[in-house]
């Protein structure tokens, strides 16, 4: 068995090849950055392809971080997918702001559809959970797309009290569109 | 990460109990509405070298013809369980050649032989590029492995005669390792096959395939995206005419692409947000690529979607997945015939979205985003990784290692790597060449974008590593 599932073993399913997971956290704190070495390195993020960037990395940029995320996710005039990228940057380093913006995006049919689906994700972890079942339900229930209406099934499935909001919508949906949502009702116990 | 169930649990069973269990017809771990479709190549005639079914550790021998060019060896499960468990951890049931022989008895890959891993690189970390034979992991079920992949093999070429190579999955490998406790078993059957090609003409063409799965509106026509509207729409088709200069650096056509609907429940199933939170063959990223049975042919298929998440390594979005390095080209509808790409940003040009390559415009960035995640399928790695730690197999791409180009703040943990806490990442900013030893920014194949340094370049090597894939005519 060579080098790379010895790589493997610390690592989930497709790392993006060859990439090294970080190792447990350091003993020594994250240097304090400066603003523009935040906004440096949130640049380098927004960037990357196939390399996603996990929780922990952007909360090593420490609190500043969240200053300069917050105006790229609510800039319409942004890039969708760095708009997507930097809401999930604000969820882990800030996520209290995350939490004022989450709802309202997630359930804004003018949004791109990138964004909603990064802020109903976001509200899942951000929000507390009866505060997540109301924000999203409308999502669940009213998006025009089934697609969207599937995601936040997916997201609510995850949280007890989404279940019954869950099956409910569940059958609502046409039978064309209710097979996609065999997984969610099957975290739900159906 | 969700945690599947496997042959044996870990917790209870001794490695050497679970290696000797009997295989299963289908393997407990694969659920009953797993599609995993073993494919026909669309090549055909003397091209195919070898198309059996054997049982892992079969020795397979196949006789390569005088000038050829590559060869590409294929396993699809037939019977193979999903996942072993390696020291405790869950790891995809990988499916590669076990040792590789060439006509004069010298191996060209041994999976257990770590001289044939990458060694360390007078840059700091790993470099590949002096291997003959390169694998880059992550292949369960279906795989495909070519010869030559890395700079040395390229020189060296592919020589004609008897070659042999051992069918193989880390189940196997894990059958008589101790470090195995679940998942190991001697009993999988993969159907093999081998293709040959020849030199690749004087110009080597690429056919593309767009599967429409997003739901998505153009705000060019105001009306749905569909096969037949991409036709027309002035972001689907700037964005092709992208790719087809990006490749066309390289030498390499764009045959005028197909693009194709799939039906509705696709379409909510994976359109809106692919969760690759899991990337098993029964998971939902590779599902979606057996769409591409509805098409069969010689065909590089590309998926576009809205987003896609990648939780399970702690991260969030991605704007491109690939199946598989390389990936199973001239294969239809396998759980890898294909990668994934948004269209989040097609339609996004604040400006004017004209001239040449300009990534701030949308439909351009797709594209780039596009021929990288092909340029993967076709067998490419990332020319730097993201920590500046490993290269690819490739010695005239240019490098960006952490040792020399890394903020000073993060110098100290080039050695002993990245933490949690202490992330390093390179931008293509930091290997723009401005330092004369920190370059490959500009390449197509680094880990990231970033204007106006990423520039779609593909170095001589790198187009020679992709003319010589099935998929190029």
């Amino acid at each position: 068995m060579n080098w790379l599932l010895f790589a493997a073993l610390l690592a989930t399913p497709k790392l993006p090849h060859g990439q090294h997971p970080p190792t447990p956290a350091a003993t020594e704190p994250a240097a304090q950055l400066s603003r523009e070495e935040v906004r440096e390195r949130i640049g380098g993020y927004l960037g990357s392809i196939d390399r996603p960037i996990a929780a922990e990395e952007w909360r090593a940029l420490g609190p500043r971080a969240g200053e300069v995320l917050e105006p790229i996710a609510t800039d319409a005039g942004a890039m969708p997918s760095r708009r997507a990228k930097a809401l999930e940057g604000l969820v882990a380093a800030a996520p209290e702001r995350a939490a004022l913006l989450v709802g309202k995006l997630a359930r804004d049919e003018k949004e791109p559809a990138v964004l909603r689906v990064a802020a109903l994700r976001g509200a899942s972890e951000v929000l507390p959970e009866a505060k997540a079942l109301a924000e999203l339900k409308p999502v669940l229930r009213s998006a025009r797309s089934p697609g969207m209406r599937k995601t936040a099934a997916d997201v609510l499935s995850r949280r007890k009290s989404g279940c019954a909001a869950v099956r409910a919508q569940a059958a609502r949906e046409t039978e064309e569109h209710r097979g996609a949502w065999e997984s969610a009702l099957a975290r739900c116990g159906e | 990460m969700r945690l599947r169930t496997i042959l044996c649990s870990a917790a209870l069973v001794l490695a050497s109990a679970c290696s000797s269990s009997p295989p299963a017809t289908t393997p407990p771990d694969v659920p009953a509405d797993c599609s995993r479709p073993v494919s026909a190549s669309a090549l055909a005639g003397p091209q195919v070298l070898l198309r059996e079914v054997h049982t892992a550790g079969d020795k397979v021998g196949f006789n390569v013809p005088a000038g050829t060019a590559s060869i590409t060896i294929f396993h699809q499960a037939k019977t193979a369980n999903l996942n072993v468990v390696y020291k405790g951890q869950v790891i995809d049931n990988s499916a590669v050649p076990g040792v590789i022989l060439k006509p004069d008895g010298s191996r060209a890959y041994d999976d257990n032989d770590p001289a044939f891993g990458p060694s360390s690189s007078a840059d700091g970390g790993t470099d590949p590029s002096g291997l003959y034979g390169f694998y880059g992991g992550g292949s369960p079920s279906t795989a495909a492995f070519t010869i030559p992949n890395t700079a040395y093999a390229l020189d060296a070429g592919v020589p004609s005669g008897a070659w042999q190579f051992t069918v193989n999955d880390y189940a196997f490998e894990c059958a008589t390792d101790p470090n195995c406790t679940d998942g190991g078993t001697k009993g999988n059957s993969y159907e093999v096959m081998v293709l040959a090609r020849p030199p690749p003409p004087a110009k080597p063409t690429i056919d593309l395939a767009f599967y429409i799965v997003a739901d998505v509106t153009s705000p060019n026509t105001g009306q749905k995206l569909t096969a037949a509207s991409s036709a027309t729409d002035p972001s689907v088709q700037r964005m092709v005419s992208t790719v087809t200069t990006l490749y066309g650096s390289a030498g390499i056509t764009i045959s005028p692409p197909v693009f194709y609907d799939v039906d509705p429940a696709a379409v909510t199933r994976f359109g809106t947000h692919i969760n690759a939170d899991t990337t098993g063959p029964c998971d939902t990223l590779d599902q979606m690529f057996t769409l591409s049975a509805a098409h069969p042919g010689n065909v590089l298929n590309l998926f576009l979607v809205q987003s896609i998440t990648s939780k399970s390594s702690g991260g969030g979005s991605v704007v491109g997945i690939d199946g598989t390095i390389p990936g199973p080209a001239s294969l239809s509808g396998t759980v890898h015939s294909g990668a994934a790409v948004s269209l989040a940003d097609l339609f996004f040009s604040p400006g004017a979205c004209v001239g040449g390559p300009d990534i701030t415009c949308g439909a351009d960035l797709t594209a780039f985003i596009a021929a990288h995640e092909a340029g993967h399928f076709l067998g490419l790695f990332h020319t730097t990784e993201s920590d500046g730690r490993d290269f690819d197999p490739i010695s005239d791409t240019l490098k960006c290692p952490c040792l020399t180009c890394a903020a000073s703040t993060d110098q100290s943990f080039c050695v002993t790597g990245p933490t949690k806490d202490h992330p390093i990442f390179l931008k293509a900013t930091q290997c723009s060449a401005a330092k004369a030893a920190c370059a490959g920014g500009s390449n197509l194949m680094f880990w990231q974008l970033e204007a106006p340094i990423s520039a779609g370049v593909i170095s001589p090597q790198q187009a020679a590593v992709m003319a010589l894939s099935p998929v190029v005519h």
